[in-house]
């Protein structure tokens, strides 16, 4: 069944199709059935031998009964729904033409002349003309079966054929009942059934046909489907509706109202009328849901074609993709993870991808894993360690995303990279800025200490201006200085190499040492200072390096970017599980569309670029970069030319451990 | 202020030696100096100096060599040494070596005049 949306748009779009072309081809469609239906009023003329109906219309000469099948086929071709399923066109026209020929056939038969067989069933032993029972039945409910098989794509089995013929022969005796033919109600060669008999064999063959529901054709006329609806409507088109005209008809007949040729012609005239426009209501719903069926379709396929493109695309990506159902077994690879882990998708089918551990990952990238995706979102990380199949290693770079929202239907996809060779890079770069650093040291070394003792008067005193120059080489190099040991702390964060060893600390002690250093710049720029620090808050275990380097870098900053007289303001709270350090300065301020790159490396905010031209535009990211990795967090909020105010955040229980081979310079 | 005490300075770098030599000789030091790890051996070893000043990255013998080798001697066992270098990398792994430097300088982040502090105070202990 097609979806509901699907069918709803369907209806609108054909809706909107109602244009002059379908207009047309409604009313065209209505002049054949016109033609048909007169047409068939000239066969029952020449069968009932009418001359009033023989012309068709009143006053015109009889018509031939070959031009009339002419016509009736020409009617039909015009008649027939483009997408009517050709089948069930066939049946009806197959149906209707079978029975309208015999009829003719049989009126034309010489008299005297016709097997005797035949003419029971068309003249009955009394000789009367037949009341429309017995032929038109069997070719209609022969239709309306065919009708129903077809549009259930179903074969009738043999016992199930024999029932339908019980019941449609009993259809027939009622019919001779009804009609008080005789040989109907014998069928001729059989002693006359009785009434009762009859109704107990009609039920029980319909009780049958009931059993066989799922089936049969009971299961079809209560059936959902579009062939149920067509059997309902044919039943009723083709045996209760004959039946209730033929009555009536009758009933006419034994009142004297009109003869038996007459009622005969009459009764198949309209019973023909009103199949007909049951034939073209059902044609007419079928046609629409055949559109809806190909609409459906074309939209079904063209959703195929853009999974296949998609598909195409995954299998031919770059990047390893992997996919497992809920359990986490395999059950998709393209060629790029193949190429990438050795392994071809047959031989991972169903397997677990923890074939590719390597145990070097550590377990908490894992556990982090796992807990990111059961929260349904998506995991990335760079430290997967994996061996191929060959037992090589590489590092890969991995994304999985959970897919689906139950249980069931969930889908984990991975996509992985191998990122050995750029991590090997970047390790390099990085080595080469800590060797070019390391190297740069020497020479500075000697500057720092000739300096040192040309201005300590150890070659001679020397005058005002050379004291100013040399003190001006000595801030220089006293800069470099500076710029190289943050240059190695950055190197140091980028290779993942820096430890963390926590200790328990009173940060007011480390904040107080702090201060007092910078002491000489604040006292030289004036700057008033507000002390808010709290004495309850506990020690918390913290590298005392690393939390130097913090509150150093944002005093230094509010000091540098403070102009002269202005305030600074220092702060440390507990707020509920955290530790706050707060700088606060009335500076310069970061301008609004620069704050978000504050923490970037080597950046600096413009207004200041010009107004404190040292600084290396290292601090901050060195200590976000400190906080990131030990599990703290840092903020600000800032207003150019009203200042600013850090606030680092701290866990009460502190900085995460962390092995690492190189230590950060404070 | 007379000082006999005799410190020994390793490092393959004039101009850092240099400096360092003449303010320990201008306060009455007796200073050697040696150029890399095999010559400062040889010194200590001869002339048994109450102060080693080592630097680490040297060619012919890196100061590391220097130090295990001169903590195989007798002597050398219990001499005093202050690592004077410029590379921060090598600070663990001299923690590691476990070959008991009493300091670890670096000398860029250190002006002369600490250094020599420090030297006092390893001298006086």
């Amino acid at each position: 069944m097609l979806a509901d949306p699907v069918r709803q748009a369907i209806k609108t779009n054909m809706a909107k199709e109602k244009n002059f072309t379908i207009w047309y081809k409604r009313r065209r469609r209505f002049l054949a059935l016109v033609t048909f239906f007169v047409v068939v009023v000239v066969w029952v003329g020449w069968i009932s031998g009418i001359p009033l109906l023989k012309t068709g219309l009143p006053g015109f000469p009889p018509m031939s009964p070959l031009a009339a099948l002419a016509a009736a086929l020409l009617a039909i071709i015009i008649f027939q729904p483009p997408r009517i399923p050709k089948s069930l066109f066939m049946a009806m026209a197959i149906g209707v033409g079978t029975g309208s020929c015999i009829l003719l056939i049989f009126s034309l038969w010489p008299e005297g002349s016709m097997p005797l067989v035949i003419k029971y069933f068309v003249d009955g032993p009394a000789g009367i003309k037949n009341y429309f029972a017995p032929l038109t039945p069997l070719c209609f409910f022969a239709l309306s079966i065919a009708a129903g098989l077809q549009l259930n794509n179903r074969l009738y089995r043999f016992r199930e054929s024999v029932i339908v013929g019980t019941f449609f022969l009993m259809y027939l005796i009622f019919i001779g009942h009804v009609s008080h033919a005789e040989y109907v109600q014998s069928f001729s060669f059989f002693a006359n059934v009785s009434l009762p008999a009859e109704i107990t064999i009609f039920l029980v063959s319909l009780g049958l046909l009931y059993k066989e529901n799922g089936q049969g054709i009971m299961s079809l006329l209560s059936s959902d489907t579009e062939g149920g609806s067509v059997a309902r409507e044919l039943l009723v088109a083709v045996i209760i509706f004959p039946a209730i005209t033929t009555y009536f008809i009758l009933l006419g007949v034994s009142a004297g109202a009109y003869q038996h040729t007459l009622a005969t012609a009459l009764n198949i005239v309209v019973n023909v009328f009103f199949f007909e426009v049951f034939v073209w209501r059902i044609g007419n719903r079928l046609q629409l849901s055949e559109i809806a069926r190909i609409r459906a379709e074309q939209q079904v396929i063209q959703r195929q074609r853009e999974l296949e493109t998609f598909q195409r695309a995954v299998d031919a990506s770059t990047e390893g993709v992997i996919m497992t159902d809920a359990t986490g077994a395999i059950w998709y690879v393209n060629t790029a993870w193949e190429a990438l882990t050795g392994w071809k998708l047959s031989e991972v089918k169903g397997k677990n991808p923890r074939l590719l551990k390597s145990g070097k990952t550590s377990s908490s990238v894992y556990r982090r894993m796992w807990k990111t995706l059961i929260s349904g979102k998506s995991f990335r990380t760079e430290e997967i360690f994996n061996i191929r199949k060959d037992t090589t290693e590489y590092n890969a770079d991995l994304r999985v995303f959970p897919i689906g929202r139950t249980a069931k239907d969930l889908v984990y996809v991975g996509i992985e990279q191998d990122i050995t060779e750029r991590k090997a890079i970047e390790l390099a770069k990085t080595e080469f800025v800590s060797i070019a650093s390391h190297q740069l040291r020497t020479p500075l070394t000697a500057v720092n200490w000739y300096t040192e003792m040309l201005l300590n008067g150890d070659a001679g005193q020397l005058s005002k201006k050379q004291k100013t120059f040399i003190q001006e080489v000595a801030d220089g190099s006293q800069r470099m200085t500076a710029l190289v040991n943050a240059l190695l702390n950055v190197a140091r964060i980028e290779a993942g190499t820096f430890s963390v060893t926590p200790e328990r600390l009173a940060l007011q002690e480390l904040i107080a040492t702090v201060f007092k250093e910078n002491l000489p710049s604040i006292l030289k720029r004036h700057l008033k200072v507000n002390v808010k620090i709290s004495r309850t808050v506990p020690r918390i275990s913290v590298d005392r390096q690393l939390m130097y380097i913090i509150v150093q870098n944002l005093l230094t900053n509010a000091i540098k970017y403070t102009p002269q007289k202005g305030t600074i303001t220092i702060g440390l709270i507990q707020n509920r599980k955290n530790v706050v350090f707060k700088v606060a300065d009335t500076g310069y301020g970061i301008p609004k569309a620069q704050q978000k790159n504050i923490y970037q490396k080597m950046y600096r905010a413009e207004n200041i670029r010009s107004k404190v031209p040292d600084g290396t535009g290292l601090g901050l990211y060195v200590v976000k970069s400190i906080l990131d990795h030990t599990g703290g967090s840092i903020s600000f909020v800032s207003a150019e030319g009203k200042g600013t105010t850090f606030s680092v955040t701290l866990p009460m229980s502190g900085m995460s451990a962390r092995q690492g081979t190189k230590t950060l310079i404070a | 202020m007379a000082q006999s005490k005799t410190i020994l300075i390793v490092e393959d770098e004039a101009n850092v030696r240099t400096p360092l030599a003449l303010q320990l000789t201008e306060r009455g030091y007796a200073v050697l100096e040696a150029e890399n790890g095999k010559q400062g051996l040889q010194i200590t070893l001869k002339r048994h100096p109450d102060l080693i000043l080592l630097d680490v990255l040297m060619p012919v013998m890196d100061g590391m060599t220097m130090l295990k080798r001169l903590r195989q001697d007798i002597w050398g066992r219990d001499a005093k040494v202050i690592i004077l270098t410029n590379n921060d990398d090598l600070r663990q792994m001299a923690d590691a070596l476990g070959e008991r430097a009493f300091d670890y300088l670096v000398k860029v982040n250190w002006t002369i005049a600490s250094v020599i502090v420090k030297i006092q105070q390893r001298l006086a202990e």
